[in-house]
């Protein structure tokens, strides 16, 4: 019946695809452990010139093994949840079909009694249209099915494109074959027939330069919270350029254990540095390693607020009130094309993000935003902070000391609640919870998402314009593509325009502005 | 024969991290035609075609990358192991 045709793929044949991915995953999660202690034999009696080399491949090719398996393991999950998405939206059409054809069947039984040449009886008649309604009822929920359908095919597409780009950047726009190529030679090993002593190194020579020197242990392990440091730009070296897994460095495993690290900050001053931290970056008046001195005793502290007494300003407030207002008056009125111009007319957006991008990693450089927005993210205790309890009590402070700020996001909240969320400081807060949780739950490719539009968000708040402009407007891609399912069913055409301008931007973040993730470690 | 305690440390040591190196790299090397296979099944089956496209670049990036990481491991365990070429090779 016509309204019931079957969303495209077949469930079982992709599920069945999977299996041979499952013991790779597996091996590759238990040759990481064995490359580990290859490599950690050899160089506990390797001494000599060369050693150092071999040290630093060694993190290079662990890191790429760890890669490979992270990258694989998300797009299995990715497949397998759309999969069963499929499967279970075809289950359903089905059945509708079949509810329509039993409301079909039993009109025309209805209507078929009478004779033919008789007047059409009032009640058949109205059975019929009954019928008909019904009808049109069951293929609408049909459709609705299958556009559920293409929107999770087209999620799984963007993390399994997210996974690709780790291997080799920009891959969407080459064929198979023309990655296979990219791939061999940004590893070095394209012309590469067979391995001897002779050509060994050469062979060797990218997986030297993936992790910052600095972060390699004696074994030829990562020092994740020296890689964190370095990342952050607390490290004496800046990170060597050209690394191949640059964007997977950011969400391993390493980075979660920096965020768990105990601080030495006391819990009675921890949420007072961090506020301090965050808002006097924009000033340029605190040095971080200063106010954590500082932040060892409430007495030193106090005497630090008092030399900077301008500390707590955030600055643009009218500008930002006027943009903010912009995007929410879009988002609400429906003038949603006037919206999608807004975000994609902001200075197109590779542009754009990458100038945020170069705004943040200079800041977080020199002014040490990226370690206050961090230790936002910890709470007193040093661990990750439950529910984002910590950066609430900041976005709080933050609406107190800016009632301008406060009546801004106010406005735009509305705007955002229908997504769930907040925009602003407290949204700042909601959505560093939600990176917190996320790296709690290893989910790391969301902890990258979620950590970048956190980031943004505080940039919006922070940085002069136009860093400050692309910042905010950025985050609200993110966020809208983030929820671009809900949006979908809150209002079809308008969800189906702003989940397409939003996907682009979600993914230019995350393509676009790479520094963001090293910068603050995610 | 007693381990070599040469200028760049104990060869037999090395040599023995340099196998299980070598080993390792066989291991991951190997999984780059399940990982291309799994690329073109699954976008064969996907229906969505941005997913199915998605797929089939997968199945080739980290089919590759495999390979590579494969091949950098191999390389690996050839200088560990090859005590007597590596030490000269490597300046030990």
């Amino acid at each position: 019946m016509d309204g019931f045709e079957l969303p495209p793929g077949d469930p079982d044949a992709l599920l069945s695809s999977l299996r041979p991915l499952e013991p790779v995953i597996k091996d590759l999660s238990t040759q990481s452990g064995r490359v580990k202690s290859g490599f950690a034999t050899a160089l506990s009696e390797w001494q000599g010139a060369r050693a150092d080399d071999f040290r630093m491949a060694s993190a290079g090719v662990q890191a790429q093994v760890l890669a490979a398996h992270d990258c694989l393991h998300d797009i299995h999950t990715a497949v397998s949840s759309y999969a069963k998405t499929l499967r279970s939206a075809i289950h359903q059409i089905k059945d509708l079909e079949k509810q329509a054809e039993a409301r079909r069947k039993s009109a025309t039984a209805h209507t078929g009694h009478g004779p033919a040449s008789a007047a059409p009886d009032p009640g058949q008649m109205m059975a019929a249209q009954h019928a008909q309604t019904q009808i049109a009822h069951l293929q609408q929920e049909a459709e609705k099915l299958r556009r559920h359908v293409k929107t999770a095919g087209q999620h799984a597409a963007r993390v399994v494109e997210q996974a690709n780009n780790a291997a080799v950047p920009n891959s969407e726009s080459l064929t198979p074959s023309e990655i296979s190529r990219k791939v061999l030679s940004r590893m070095d090993v394209r012309s590469v027939r067979s391995v001897s002593a002779a050509n060994a190194w050469s062979v060797l020579s990218s997986t030297e330069k993936i992790v910052p020197r600095n972060a390699v242990l004696p074994d030829g392990s990562v020092d994740a919270s020296k890689l964190a440091d370095d990342l952050t730009g607390k490290g004496g070296e800046g990170q060597e350029d050209g690394g191949l897994l640059e964007d997977v460095l950011q969400v391993k495993e390493d980075v979660e254990n920096y965020f768990m690290r105990p601080r030495e900050i006391p819990a009675s001053v921890a949420d007072t540095v961090q506020l301090l931290a965050l808002a006097g970056v924009n000033y340029r008046r605190v040095n971080v390693k200063e106010l954590l001195n500082a932040a060892k005793s409430p007495s030193a502290l106090k005497a630090y607020i008092a030399d900077h007494p301008n500390l707590v300003r955030l600055g643009e407030e009218d500008k930002l009130t006027e943009r903010l207002e912009t995007i929410s008056k879009a988002l609400t009125g429906g003038e949603i094309e006037k919206a999608n111009g807004f975000l994609k007319g902001t200075g197109a957006w590779e542009k754009g993000t990458k100038a945020a991008g170069d705004w943040l990693a200079k800041t977080a450089r020199d002014e040490g935003l990226g370690i206050a927005l961090k230790g936002a993210l910890l709470g007193p205790d040093g661990k990750l902070a439950a529910g984002g309890e910590t950066m609430a009590k900041i976005g709080g402070k933050m609406i107190e000391v800016s009632p301008k700020i406060s009546e801004a996001f106010s406005k735009v909240a509305p705007a955002l609640g229908t997504f769930g969320k907040a925009l602003g400081p407290l949204g700042v807060a909601l959505q560093a919870g939600t990176t917190a949780k996320d790296l709690a739950d290893k989910k790391y490719g969301a902890a990258l998402l979620d950590g970048s539009q956190t980031v943004l968000m505080g940039a919006s708040l922070l940085a002069p314009p136009p860093a400050d402009l692309i910042c905010g407007a950025a985050a609200l891609g993110i966020m809208a593509w983030q929820h671009r399912e809900a949006i979908g069913h809150f209002a079809e055409k308008v969800g189906d325009d702003v989940a397409h301008g939003a996907e682009k931007v979600g993914g230019g973040i995350v393509h676009g502005a790479e520094k963001l993730g090293h910068v603050f470690g995610l | 024969m007693l381990a070599r305690a040469a200028v760049g440390g104990n060869t037999e040591t090395i040599g023995s991290g340099g196998a299980k190196l070598r080993r390792s790299g066989k291991a991951i090397d190997a999984m780059e035609k399940p990982i291309q296979s799994f690329g073109s099944a699954s976008a064969g089956a996907a229906g969505e075609p941005t997913l199915a496209g998605a797929l089939r670049r997968a199945g080739a990036a980290w089919g590759s990358f495999a390979h590579g990481t494969g091949v950098h491991l191999q390389a690996a365990g050839e200088l560990a192991s090859n005590t007597s070429a590596d030490l000269t090779c490597a300046g030990g």
